[in-house]
């Protein structure tokens, strides 16, 4: 709630509130240098915020009476001692959380990774550290799941192998809270969104809800009187554009408010569609103002040539 | 805090250096301490007290600094602080539970080292036919348990130094080159009253028997002490509050 976090001079979060429901999956998304690790080290109370408070189960995180039982965190991938086995560290926690040894082969053999356990995960691939971090996450058993870009460094095999295992463990009940830069990692399993950027809250809800906002759901429309059409929807308030193959791109009115224009005004229509954003689409709408290292030149979302006035 | 003992010992017994860190600091200041014993030249010079130097020279205490150093400065490294610290969020639990492994590894160190040292030094001085401590003389006692108690702070201290500092090559270098450098430098241009108050030479002064020059015993080993305790509380202190 209201969380404020500033480096030096650099404000990387800035009053930040948001909510994540329980037995949900939600994704944490924004731009790389959004904050998202450092609100997730708020979170846990690793980093102190300058301003604000961030709880889970309504207490902050240092305060939980059995936290790995609760809470299970990945938040560093590689963050392993050079010499130290996997099953070592394991260990280590295990005994941090009062946890079985059985517990330990338990989620080894989870991530596939019994097999390499005698060694040190320093040496592991960027893939097999990120399943053992999970494994490590998911040592207590806990209810909600906190994880910072899980997918970053998997082949794409393994990105599906880690959404179907947090899908999987998120419809357990689990409340899966999951940060990544990239949206289409996430848009297929999560449930909610919690969209950031530069420190802000830009977006949070269900996907669908995310979606239906965006300003990239328009309305299709290819007639022969086009100049015509157009001109009488800017009357109406709308905003328009023409694109590349002529048709019009109409926000601001729906598809059933264009039909009736068009035959009031006796305009003929050869087409006349709705048209959804892609979450993708939604998301670099959403997070066009905020980020933070674009290239200035070509590739920018919100100023196309035809823009709206 | 039980938990957080328990990890803390995996945590320290789980890393190979750790391990030869204490062997080598045995088998090391072993070396000197027999080296010294068979080739100092004292002649009438020689007491109990020189006897006793030999044994407990400080070499060890350095090992041990080092030890200490580390136990915060690799998880700083390897960023296994914060998977410590999400794991025990109670960070007083986890600073005080690291000191208390590494008092414990200071003292069992410090006691193995002994016990093969005096009777293998005394040997050394007695076939010399120079003089020698006895252990059952109550000072020299005295001087055996102040190097058992330095030994175990000073893993302490160089602990704390490690919080504080965050990164070993710098740490390292600096409970390394105050004792052997710049305390040396400063006790030979300061007048004895004041550089026998400087941290090592309180440290040497609870290990020794009474000698002309340093505190004795009691106040040596609170002043060293009493050193260790403020680093420890500056250290606690910027670790609870500070970012991970």
């Amino acid at each position: 709630m209201g969380l404020t976090k500033s480096y030096g001079e650099k404000v990387v979060v800035d009053d930040l509130s948001f909510e994540v429901n329980p037995g949900t999956f939600t994704g944490f998304i924004g731009p790389n240098g959004a904050g998202k690790s450092t609100t997730m080290r708020m979170l846990l109370g690793l980093d102190h915020p300058d301003a604000g408070t961030a709880t889970i189960s309504g207490l902050p995180y240092p305060d939980l009476k059995d936290p790995m039982r609760e809470v299970g965190v990945l938040i560093e991938a590689k963050a392993f001692h050079a010499t130290r086995t996997a099953r070592n560290h394991l260990r280590m926690l295990a005994a941090a959380g009062d946890i079985s040894r059985a517990r330990i082969d338990e989620v080894l053999e989870m991530v596939g990774l019994a097999s390499e356990a005698d060694r040190s995960p320093a040496g592991y691939s960027l893939g097999m550290a990120q399943r053992f971090g999970l494994a490590l996450a998911l040592l207590g058993d806990p209810g909600i799941l906190i994880l910072d870009e899980p997918t970053n460094g998997l082949d794409p095999e393994g990105i599906a192998w880690m959404r179907d295992l947090l899908r999987s463990l998120a419809d357990d009940g689990r409340c899966v809270f999951v940060s990544s830069h990239l949206l289409s990692e996430l848009a297929q399993v999560a449930d909610d969104v919690v969209v950031i950027g530069q420190g802000h809250l830009i977006a949070a809800g269900s996907v669908a809800d995310f979606v239906a906002e965006s300003q990239h759901n328009r309305v299709k429309v290819k007639s022969p009187q086009i100049d015509q059409l157009k001109h009488l929807l800017v009357g109406l308030g709308a905003s328009v554009s023409v694109d590349e193959e002529g048709a019009l791109e109409v926000r601001g009115a729906d598809a059933e408010a264009i039909g009736q224009l068009a035959f009031r005004s006796g305009i003929e229509l050869h087409e006349l569609a709705s048209v959804a954003a892609s979450l993708e689409e939604a998301f670099l709408e959403a997070t066009a103002d905020s980020t933070e290292y674009r290239s200035k030149a070509g590739n920018d979302p919100t100023s196309s040539p035809e823009g709206t006035p | 805090m039980k938990r957080v003992l328990r990890s803390e010992w995996i945590k320290f017994s789980t890393v190979r250096t750790n391990i030869i860190v204490v062997i080598a600091g045995i088998v090391v200041t072993l070396g000197l301490a027999a080296l010294t014993a068979a080739l100092v030249k004292l002649g009438p010079a020689a007491t109990s007290g020189t006897a006793l130097r030999s044994v407990t020279n400080p070499f060890l205490l350095y090992f041990l600094l080092i030890l200490g150093v580390q136990s915060f400065t690799q998880e700083y490294r390897f960023g296994t602080m914060r998977v410590t610290l999400t794991a025990s969020p109670r960070r007083i639990d986890v600073f005080l539970s690291k000191l208390v492994i590494l008092g414990l590894v200071g003292v069992v160190t410090s006691v193995v080292y002994l016990a093969i040292s005096f009777p293998m030094t005394m040997a050394i001085l007695h076939q010399r036919g120079l003089p020698t401590a006895l252990f059952s003389d109550h000072q020299v006692r005295q001087a055996l348990l102040g190097y058992v108690t330095v030994c175990a702070l000073g893993s302490a201290l160089g602990a704390a130094v490690g919080a504080l500092i965050r990164s070993t090559a710098l740490a390292v270098t600096l409970v390394l080159v105050w004792p052997l450098v710049i305390e040396q430098t400063l006790a030979g241009l300061l007048p004895k009253a004041i550089s026998k108050h400087l941290p090592f030479q309180t440290a040497q002064a609870a290990a020794q028997l009474p000698t002309k020059g340093f505190l004795d015993h009691w106040d040596g080993l609170a002043t060293f002490a009493l050193f260790t305790v403020v680093f420890v509380y500056v250290a606690l202190t910027r670790f609870t509050r500070s970012d991970a």
